[in-house]
């Protein structure tokens, strides 16, 4: 036998052959035994492999798939990170001005998150008082830099920083800034206190003014409607 | 709330790139084993087999919206995982052994006999033995064609072949399989006898 005729067998056994060759190779079948020894044997052959039972993985393969992937969902979004990554040394002249500046949070009215860049970007701020007036520009991320800023409406995505990257990013969750203030971000703070106050002194920064300005440059930077969307599909998204 | 059981794949991810992770479970429950098992087929490794398998699946998770609805999923997910594979096997500088399946499971056949069991563990024992003899072209392809039951347009997108190298590539791999176990056949009609 050929190995053209072993081929068209072969693939008739699939049924992979277009409608003339296939009435072709049938028509030789009828009278070739030979021919119908080698289709019967590929067919105990095929069939036997297809019988063979597959391996699978253990137990729990699915439920620590989607654990992975929520860790790496998060862990995915320090794109940010070239935006917002800042050296860490040593400062104090201005820790408490820029104390407000421990967590950024970008806030999304609810239901827009999906493509409007309507947004604003928070810095929950300290009792020092930094401005509660939020600056709003339409169809921009802004920047609002208050405590008191009353998220009940709102969605964020909220990144919190440690050594200057940005460590975990939550987003799509309803929660109220205040709550962020608590104990478990104490060490955070800290670290961003000292990582923005390098910055906003390597920068000039000194006054609430400039902090604010500063921080709206920053937000600027980034188009909230591309993170979001890169977001989805692991695009870095880093405008400098 | 939206029911996938009966969706193809196709609309899973579709329904999974506008935003509802159900459907890209679904995808997980489907492809699981599949993927699991066509990997293994590369590593004999079941411990590297599981972290590449859920590797391919955060690849997918990852690029959903790159996937063009236009293209089977099944074509798109074997792409991945062979790619993976095959860094795998590149890597350790071995590709597959001639060792017995050790990954015998004999959950679902409970209700055959033990000498039912035997049979047919050296049955198929014997028939990834020869499997694995296979040249690497061939081997490629009866795993995709023969295994996973994929078409000859599916597995030619797979490994980046024509339909027609498929065809002959799966008849020369069956060849071979005929010839070595064609042993088989013979010792099944003696016993139908």
């Amino acid at each position: 036998m050929t190995p053209e005729t072993h081929d068209k067998l072969s693939a008739l056994l699939d049924q992979e052959l277009d409608s003339t060759t296939r009435d072709q190779v049938t028509t030789e079948l009828a009278g070739n035994p030979e021919s119908k020894q080698v289709l019967a044997e590929l067919q105990f052959i095929k069939s036997t492999i297809r019988g063979l039972p597959r391996v699978a993985p253990s137990t729990g393969f699915a439920t620590r798939l989607m654990a992975r992937i929520d860790d790496l969902d998060s862990e995915s979004r320090p794109r940010w990170t070239n935006i917002f990554t800042l050296p860490r040394l040593a400062f104090g002249g201005v820790m408490s001005a820029v104390a407000a500046a421990a967590v950024v949070l970008v806030l999304v009215f609810t239901g827009v998150l999906d493509s409007t860049p309507s947004g604003a970007v928070v810095a929950s701020g300290n009792s020092d008082g930094l401005a509660a007036e939020p600056i709003v520009r339409d169809k921009q991320p802004t920047i609002m830099l208050s405590e008191n800023v009353d998220v009940s409406n709102l969605r964020f995505t909220r990144i919190d920083f440690h050594n200057g990257e940005v460590i975990r990013v939550d987003s799509n969750r309803r929660k109220n800034v205040r709550e962020l203030d608590g104990d478990a971000y104490a060490d955070v703070l800290e670290d961003v206190i000292n990582d923005y106050a390098v910055w906003l002194t390597q920068n000039g920064v000194t006054t609430e003014a400039e902090l604010k300005a500063k921080l709206q440059e920053m937000v600027a930077h980034f188009d909230l409607a591309s993170y979001v969307r890169d977001s989805k599909d692991d695009v870095a998204h880093t405008t400098p | 709330m939206t029911s996938y059981e009966q969706s193809s794949d196709e609309d899973l991810m579709l329904a999974f790139q506008k935003g509802d992770e159900r459907a890209f479970s679904i995808l997980v429950e489907r492809y699981q084993v599949r993927i699991f098992n066509y990997i293994y087929r590369y590593t004999y490794d079941a411990e590297r087999s599981e972290e590449i398998a859920q590797e391919v699946f955060i690849r997918v998770f990852r690029s959903r919206d790159r996937y063009q609805v236009s293209a089977k999923f099944a074509t798109f997910i074997y792409r991945i995982a062979l790619n993976l594979a095959f860094n795998e096997v590149r890597n350790r500088k071995r590709r597959r052994t001639d060792t017995v399946d050790e990954f015998y499971t004999l959950a679902d056949r409970e209700m055959e006999s033990p000498h039912e069991l035997v049979d047919r563990s050296e049955v198929e024992s014997a028939i990834w033995r020869e499997i694995n003899q296979l040249p690497e072209k061939y081997y490629d392809v009866v795993l995709l064609c023969d295994v996973e039951e994929l078409s000859y347009k599916e597995a030619g997108e797979v490994l980046g072949i024509s339909v027609g190298t498929v065809q002959s590539r799966l008849s020369r791999g069956r060849q071979r399989l005929r010839e070595k176990l064609g042993y088989l056949m013979k010792d099944q009609g003696e016993t139908k006898k």
